[in-house]
């Protein structure tokens, strides 16, 4: 009741921080040790100087990360659905334009 | 869950928090050296990278949230007598 509630937005927090660091490293591992993904093909197109394949790669793992930033902050609204609706950011604007209304 | 465990005693604490703070200054190329010799399996090898990069990161910073929570509701919680499992669900 008490230990999960509290933890679960940190978690989610944590797992956006890791994601990119997390996607970058895996990069890194199959640069120099695997036979098949996003790394082997970017040293493959390094070795065929081949800029566009480079970019068109590194595009991918972009829109990777993304996708899956998306989800998580899907998988957060779901898991935090609780929360008012005030606490989003927009809601400065409304609180000073009310104050302006009087 | 090992956040948990660790925030909550101090000797879980004192031995833990040294082996992850060690874990966390070996540089990524090191993990990627370590798996190719170790394992066969790419896709395990590259499993194995990830989980060794991110895991000492995660630890301390769910540990923080953990350490965050209200002194307040924790006693609140503590005058319902609640089972262990009751009180860690959501």
């Amino acid at each position: 009741m008490l230990i999960v509630p509290t933890i679960v937005p940190g978690i989610l927090t944590a797992w956006k921080v890791n994601l990119g660091n997390a996607a970058r490293v895996v990069v890194v591992a199959e640069l120099v040790g695997a036979t098949g993904g996003v790394g082997y093909e970017l040293l493959r197109q390094q070795q065929l100087f081949d800029m566009a394949g480079a970019i068109a790669w590194t595009l991918q793992l972009v829109l990777f990360v993304l996708v899956v930033q998306q989800t998580i902050n899907a998988i957060e609204g779901w898991a935090l659905r609780y929360r008012a609706v005030s606490e989003r950011g927009d809601s400065v604007e409304r609180m000073s334009r009310m104050k302006a209304h009087g | 869950m090992m956040a948990v465990a660790i925030g909550r005693s101090p000797r879980i604490e004192s031995y833990i928090t040294p082996i992850l703070v060690f874990l966390q200054g070996i540089p990524a190329l090191s993990w990627v050296v370590i798996a190719i010799i170790w394992f066969h399996g790419i896709e395990f090898r590259i499993f194995f990278i990830m989980v060794m990069t991110t895991l000492p990161a995660f630890t301390f910073q769910i540990l923080d949230a953990f350490r965050s929570m209200s002194k307040d509701l924790f006693e609140m919680t503590m005058s319902f007598r609640l089972r262990r499992w009751t009180l860690f669900r959501c």
